[in-house]
Order: C-alpha cells, then sequence, then structure tokens
C-alpha cells in the first residue's frame, strides 16, 4: 500500500462575518461561516483525486488551505506523515504547489514569464544564476511553450497558453503535489482538452499526485482515479471514481450526476422540484443537505451523518446508506 | 410558407478595437419562426452573442452593423425610426443574459423591474401590474411570489435572480426568448432547473428559444436545431440530433470528440491543436484549415460557403469525406 503524501485531519477553515456597529453595540453573537467543517482527506502517491461541488461549498477554500493560503482554524495538514506547522518550512511550501482558474489575474502583468520562472527558481535554491535561463526554458518545453516565451508578457498569450505558463511556474518548484483549481474553467472546449491532457501526462511522468477540483463533473471524470464530493464545507461522498459513478449514495451526488447535461441523444435533463439553500445557519443542524434531500427522513433534522461504508473504500454521509 | 419572425440576411458586423477593424460577423444568414429552438454554439469570440446583440440592437457603441438585413415581422428595421423598432423587437423577442446580477437594477425591487413593461408599455395600472408580475414569477417558477416581491436582486441566489430575468424578458409577452449562456455562471443543478423551466416554457406557451452557449451537451438537452459559429461565420447547420451523429464539418467532428463525456471516461481528450483566428487580420482561405486534421492546400486558399447537404448544411471542401474521418483524425490529436 502506498503511503499518503499529504492528508487533511478535521481540519476546519471559518471565514468571520464582519459585524456591523450596530450589531456590535448590541453584542451579537458572532457567526463565524464555516467554509470547510471538518474535513478528513487522503491522497496517496501519484493518484487524482477529482474535488467536486457547487460554488461556495468549500471546494477551492480546502484546496487553499491545503497549499498554506490560508491558516486552518482548527484540525491538521500532514505531509507525508509529517505535521506541518503553522507556519511553514521552505521545503513545506515547495512541496505543493497551486495552479489556479483564472489565467489572467493569477500571472503579474509586468513580470515576463522568464522573470516569473526566475523568480521561483532562484528563491528556492533550485537554479544558480548561471543556468536559471536553461532551467526555465526546460520548464517551458515541458508545458508545451516555444524558448522565445521567455522574453513575453502575460497579456501576449492566450488562455490556454497563459494556463501553460502557470503550470510551469508550480512545476519550477518539484512540488510533489499540484493542486489544480478549476484551471479549465475559464478555457473553450476546445483547449480544455489539451490543458487537461498536458496535466495528466505531467502527472504520469513527474510522478505527481494531484487534487483536480473542479465544478465540471464531465472533465473531473476523465482525470480522476478517485472523486470526493463536497457539500457545505463537508465531504459527503467519496470514493473510486467509476464506483461513485456508477453507483452515488449520497442523494447530493445522485442530484448532482443527474443534473449534468448528456451528450445522449434523447436525453432529458432532470432536476429536483426544490432547491436552493436558503440559510447557511439553519441548515448546520443535523444532516446539511436536508432541506433539498428528496429522501430525508425525521432523523435527518437531529442527526449529523458522519461518513459510513458503502463498499470497499467508497463513503458517504447519509442516514439511509447502510 | 409563412414570412418567418425574424430573418436574418448576410449580416456582418464589424467592431473597432485599439489592433484595428475586427469583423466579428461576417454573413450570417439565418431565420427563425415561432416555436423553434435554436441552439447557437461556438467558442468565445466566434462570434455568437455579438448576433444575438445585432438583432435586438444592442450592441456595444464601437460596434455597428457594416451589411446585411434583419427583417422582424417581415419588416426590414433598418427602415424604421427608433421608436417603431423598439416596439416591433420587444414585443417579438425577450432576451437573458449569461450574469443575472449585472442584468438587473440593483436599486429596484425585482417586482418592479417585471412590472414596469407591464405598466409602463401595456399601460396597465399599478395593481394590474403588480398582479401581472407576481403571474409570471409564478410562471418561472418562484415560489411565494408576494414575499419576494420587494427583495432586491442581490437578496436572491444566482438561479433565482436567472428566473427573475427570464421574467422580465417575458414581461412583454414576446415570442422568442434569445438566450446568452444564461446557465453558464450558474451551478450544475441550478442549471438543470433552469432549463427545465426553459423547455417548459417552450412546450406549455409555445416560446421560442434561440439559445447561445459553448456546451454542446446544454444544447442537446434543449435545442431541436444547432448552428456551429467558427470566426464570425456559421460552418454547420442542422439538426441536433443528425448534427451530434454525423458531423458534416471537421470543426464540429472536433468540437464533439473534444468534449468530455459525462458518462464515459477515456482518459485522453481528443484536443484541437492551435486556437481560433485573430480576426482583425483579413481570413485568407477556410479559417479552420490551420487547426483541421482534413485540410489540404485548396482550403489555405478559398473559403468555402454553407452549403446544404441532404438536411443540413456545412461550410467545408472536404464534407463529403466525413464518414471516414474517424480514421483520419489522430495526426490532430497530439498535445
Amino acid at each position: 500500500m502506498s503511503q499518503s503524501v499529504i492528508a487533511a485531519n478535521n481540519l476546519v477553515k471559518h471565514f468571520a462575518k464582519r459585524q456591523s456597529l450596530v450589531d456590535r453595540l448590541r453584542n451579537k453573537e458572532v457567526f463565524n461561516v464555516p467554509a470547510i467543517d471538518g474535513v478528513n482527506l487522503e491522497l496517496k502517491k501519484g493518484e487524482t483525486l477529482g474535488l467536486v461541488g457547487e460554488s461556495g461549498c468549500g471546494k477551492s477554500t480546502l484546496g487553499r488551505t491545503l497549499v498554506g493560503l490560508y491558516t486552518a482554524s482548527q484540525g491538521s495538514i500532514e505531509l507525508s506523515g509529517k505535521e506541518v506547522g503553522e507556519a511553514r518550512t521552505l521545503e513545506e511550501r515547495r512541496t505543493v504547489q497551486m495552479v489556479f482558474q483564472d489565467p489572467f489575474s493569477s500571472l503579474n502583468p509586468r513580470m515576463t514569464v522568464g522573470e516569473v520562472l526566475r523568480e521561483a527558481l532562484l528563491f528556492h535554491s533550485l537554479a544558480t544564476k548561471e543556468n536559471v535561463d536553461e532551467k526555465s526554458k526546460e520548464l517551458l518545453t515541458l508545458v508545451g511553450l516555444p524558448h522565445d516565451a521567455l522574453k513575453s508578457y502575460p497579456r501576449q498569450f492566450s488562455g490556454g497558453q497563459r494556463q501553460r505558463i502557470g503550470i510551469a511556474r508550480a512545476l519550477a518548484l518539484q512540488p510533489k503535489i499540484l493542486i489544480a483549481d478549476e484551471v479549465v474553467s475559464a478555457l473553450d472546449v476546445s483547449v480544455q482538452a489539451s490543458v487537461v491532457n498536458l496535466l495528466m501526462d505531467l502527472k504520469r511522468d513527474l510522478g505527481l499526485t494531484m487534487l483536480f477540483i473542479s465544478h465540471n463533473i464531465a472533465v473531473v471524470r476523465q482525470v480522476s482515479d478517485r472523486i470526493a464530493v463536497m457539500y457545505l464545507g463537508r465531504i459527503v461522498e467519496v470514493g473510486p471514481t467509476e464506483q461513485v459513478f456508477n453507483n452515488p449514495s449520497h442523494p447530493y451526488t445522485k442530484l448532482l450526476l443527474s443534473s449534468v447535461p448528456k451528450m445522449a441523444s434523447g436525453s432529458q435533463i432532470s432536476s429536483a422540484p426544490a432547491g436552493e439553500l436558503q440559510s447557511i445557519k439553519s441548515a448546520l443542524v443535523g444532516c446539511r443537505f436536508r432541506s433539498r434531500c428528496p429522501v430525508a427522513v425525521d432523523a435527518c433534522a437531529s442527526i449529523d451523518p458522519s461518513l459510513t461504508l458503502v463498499e470497499g473504500t467508497h463513503q458517504a454521509a447519509c442516514l439511509l446508506v447502510k | 410558407m409563412s414570412t418567418p419572425l425574424i430573418s436574418v440576411q448576410d449580416l456582418n458586423v464589424e467592431i473597432k478595437t485599439n489592433r484595428g477593424l475586427l469583423k466579428a460577423i461576417r454573413g450570417v444568414s439565418f431565420d427563425i419562426n415561432g416555436g423553434d429552438s435554436i441552439g447557437i454554439v461556438g467558442e468565445s469570440g466566434s462570434g455568437k452573442s455579438i448576433t444575438l446583440k445585432a438583432i435586438l440592437g444592442l450592441l456595444p457603441n464601437n460596434a455597428h452593423v457594416s451589411s446585411g438585413k434583419i427583417f422582424v415581422a417581415g419588416t426590414d428595421i433598418s427602415t424604421l425610426d427608433k421608436k417603431a423598432r423598439r416596439a416591433l423587437l420587444s414585443e417579438t423577442a425577450g432576451m437573458i443574459f449569461q450574469d443575472a446580477i449585472a442584468a438587473l437594477n440593483p436599486v429596484i425591487t425585482v417586482g418592479d423591474q417585471i412590472a414596469e413593461v407591464p405598466r409602463f408599455r401595456l399601460g396597465q395600472s399599478k395593481s394590474e401590474s403588480r398582479q401581472t408580475a407576481l403571474k409570471l414569477m409564478e410562471q418561472v417558477g418562484i415560489s411565494d411570489a408576494e414575499s419576494r416581491f420587494g427583495l432586491y436582486p442581490h437578496q436572491l441566489s444566482g438561479g433565482l435572480r436567472q428566473r427573475i430575468a427570464i421574467a422580465i424578458a417575458l414581461s412583454g409577452s414576446p415570442k422568442i426568448l434569445f438566450c446568452d449562456e444564461p446557465t453558464t455562471a450558474l451551478d450544475v443543478t441550478i442549471q438543470a432547473q433552469v432549463l427545465r423551466l426553459l423547455l417548459e416554457l417552450r412546450k406549455n406557451s409555445g416560446l421560442g428559444i434561440v439559445f447561445v452557449t459553448h456546451d454542446l451537451a446544454v444544447v442537446n438537452e434543449i435545442c431541436d436545431s444547432i448552428k456551429v459559429m467558427y470566426a464570425g461565420r456559421f460552418v454547420e447547420a442542422g439538426n441536433v440530433h443528425t448534427t451530434f451523429s454525423t458531423p458534416t464539418h471537421p470543426y464540429t467532428y472536433s468540437l464533439l470528440k473534444a468534449a468530455p463525456d459525462p458518462d464515459e471516461a477515456v482518459h485522453r481528450l481528443f484536443s484541437i491543436s492551435g486556437e481560433a483566428p485573430n480576426l482583425t487580420a483579413p481570413v485568407v482561405g477556410c479559417p479552420f484549415a490551420p487547426r483541421c486534421f482534413a485540410a489540404d492546400d485548396h482550403c489555405l486558399t478559398a473559403e468555402p460557403a454553407l452549403l446544404s447537404i441532404a438536411t443540413s448544411a456545412s461550410a467545408c471542401f472536404k464534407s463529403s469525406g466525413h464518414d471516414t474521418w474517424a480514421a483520419s483524425d489522430s495526426k490532430s490529436g497530439v498535445k
């Protein structure tokens, strides 16, 4: 059995809601929005875990907390079995790298591609001043960009090419774990495929472990070995991709999968009758999904289900899963 | 045959940009009849949104229709004055946009925004228009319409906002609803609800739909016919099912192969090499030729016109050989 390279233990991240002056004078209780709320997750060496869920469910927050952009409110993160402290060492920072959604705002418009890569390589002492250009060129070759890109600014590239620059920047630090946060969401279908293929090739060739965050279920199905479904800060279902797709066990996963528009002829989109979350606060007691759940029973209002085994390593957090 | 509700003939639109004149639409012609559901697909910059905006006279200031005619109910709208054009268009078509929060007025309650057209254009009294608005809200599936009438857009979720936008678009009782990527910003579960709503409106009231999107699967779910746009032109048009099963333009073929299928994992996606052409430069030859697996020298020199073949139409010199593409596409499947 391969070991876990990154693990989250009971990870919690709250965002404090801004209080108005009136609320503060009234001494009103502060309500912290739990963006992620008790997430346990483990990534084994070389696997790709697809993380899906709707906007605001906390999937990006989870990615950003794992990479260290946010400090966790509670819980811990382990890298290769070793817990990371509040201030990560340089080595720990290098190990986990991230590629962002928006290829337009995640690159400094005033830095050439060469400067972007050089900064990362030199800061982490992965290259010397003498061989930094050579290393940068290697990285560009790796992501399929021409060498003369070094002297160009991000604005001179298309969305797909910028995303490749973002990938090169992340790979410059020779990370073990790559967190890809909605990397293809801003791209057209025709470009999306080439970026996804590139990521998969790199993952295989460099032995990377990847957390692939996306709301695009069709793409996640193509790239992931395992899939985790998030709802309101919790993982509600996790398991091998094919098992989750063929036998979705949590009602939310079922809703999500049936909502995806299909390419098959004669397909008729189905949708749950009711359903958008009204208030986060009221959902925090009992099962969080119950107000939208078509099969909720009385017990769902009081019992907060934890992940239980469905089959093999496939788990779902629903009282009705036996 | 009766006159189509909207007929677009050889439409050309130019946009002034810093980098020169961009030919955003280069000769687009099509008819929209009542009850049609047409999906227009293409990648960013292919001109699909601009087509809708040009028809409705919503082009930004730096863009203008350089040639071509738009007939609404048989009348050439360029011959009408502003007021008459607006009246004719508003009873023919409504439009919803991708970003509902930007399309709604943030300082007017959603109920008043829906009641605006009934009140000021249809001349209803304040209480009548309120009743009309409440009815419209129920029609678009907003439960508890009374209590939501007085809310502001920011107090509603994304799905509800898009429903409000649909209610506003329907308030002038148009025959056609123009939809410009209305579900792209929504979550997949909410997208499903909005698509269902559009399907129901079409079934129950015979509303025609023109749906612009980059998502082929969405077109498959809600449209009967499809027009594939590339570099400001339609390159393929036809029935959705026929087009999806036997595409006759290499671009359509490639798009269909590149779209990840939620029902099946292939582990390696088909990708289209290269990028869409820059339309500020003159187009020589077929604009898709540099990315095409079937292109030859002829394709680089002449631009094919959209020609009918059997039930569909394709703008490709090679379309007759479409059944052999599966064997020859591999050379473009690099990276």
